[in-house]
């Protein structure tokens, strides 16, 4: 019975939603009716989602068994995005386990100076070099279910046992917690002791952040889920389209 | 590189050649999609990479669907 139910409530509202986008009288409500297909852009806004999955690729094309978000392939999407005159906003879905710090970096600067809105929500995980990504938007959700890894930047490779190893690696560190720092409400401190933490992780040194742990660290803005991010984006495309049409008013008066 | 990641650097990095299949980037109807051969000349669609929702939509561009070699925008690129 109560599955009938929940079947009849979903029927209404889908009719609602109908019914309201059927009052608009857009040719797309017809087109997604007939032709199965959609363009995004309604009175509310025009927004593509970038997904971040499995390893950032950067410098090394990595064994085929991983699965991989290329640097290549996103950044040209990026200033597609920001130069499309359509596209309004971005929503950034991230569920990584990290990868290439220069390449995450490059990612999180390149959406970090978009002038359009862009929200991200991080779903499963969004670890290690994920974390910058997820913060580089101008707001950022987290699922209650998702996990944020924040630790160190491991040693890999030939090493010399010298000090000066241990601070190139810190040196490479700062740059992840620099940004964070810049990007986030958590303090450089806070980030920092977060990512040397010990009796968190099972032999090594870092934090594990749940959804609420990672909002109530500063880290992320908010708990929520697609509706949430998807709302946030729309109240930021109007405020992005607001701002666009008093700068066009200034610009015109002064000519 | 530095990895910065929670998958070890040998997992990330392990030889595995027992996937035979290869993977092949192309253009197709205006969005970059990754391919697979079919043993009779012909394309499976793997996965697509683009950031417009609509192209998620399109049924021609649906994981699975097999395209023709002479349909392809662009070769092995």
């Amino acid at each position: 019975m109560q599955g009938e139910n929940k079947v009849s409530f979903g029927k209404n509202a889908a009719d609602d939603i109908g019914l309201r986008e059927e009052k608009e009288g857009s040719n797309d409500t017809n087109n997604l009716k007939e032709l199965g297909n959609t363009t995004v852009s309604s009175a509310r806004g025009n927004i593509h989602c970038l997904t971040i999955i499995g390893q950032i690729e950067g410098h090394i094309i990595l064994p085929p068994h991983n699965k991989t978000t290329k640097y290549e392939h996103v950044i040209p999407q990026l200033v597609a995005i920001e130069e499309s005159e359509e596209i309004e906003g971005l929503l950034l879905v991230l569920n990584t386990v990290g990868g290439d710090v220069e390449a995450g970096l490059a990612i999180a600067e390149m959406i970090a100076s978009m002038s359009k809105p862009t929200v991200s929500l991080v779903l499963g995980g969004g670890h290690s070099i994920g974390v910058p990504m997820a913060v580089a938007t101008n707001y950022s959700f987290i699922a209650p279910s998702a996990t944020m890894t924040i630790h160190p930047i491991r040693l890999s490779g030939m090493i010399i046992g010298v000090p000066q190893t241990y601070e190139y690696f810190d040196k490479m560190q700062e740059r992840v917690v620099q940004f964070v720092a810049k990007n986030s409400n958590i303090s450089r401190e806070d980030f920092r002791s977060l990512m040397l933490k010990t009796g968190e992780l099972a032999n090594d040194v870092g934090t594990v952040l749940f959804g609420e742990e990672a909002v109530k660290t500063g880290l992320i803005n908010e708990m929520g889920g697609l509706s949430q991010a998807l709302k946030k984006l729309y109240e930021l495309i109007s405020i992005y389209r607001q701002r666009k049409r008093n700068s066009g008013k200034t610009e015109s008066g002064l000519q | 590189m530095i990895l910065y990641s929670i998958v070890p650097w040998e997992i990330v990095f392990k030889n595995d050649d027992s996937s035979g299949s290869t993977f092949l980037e192309m253009e197709y109807i205006g969005e970059k999609v990754i391919v697979s051969p079919t043993q009779d000349n012909r394309y499976v669609i793997n996965r697509i990479i683009s950031t417009s929702p609509k192209a998620y939509l399109n049924p021609k561009l649906q994981p699975g669907v097999v395209i023709d070699r002479a349909m392809l925008d662009g070769r092995n690129l």
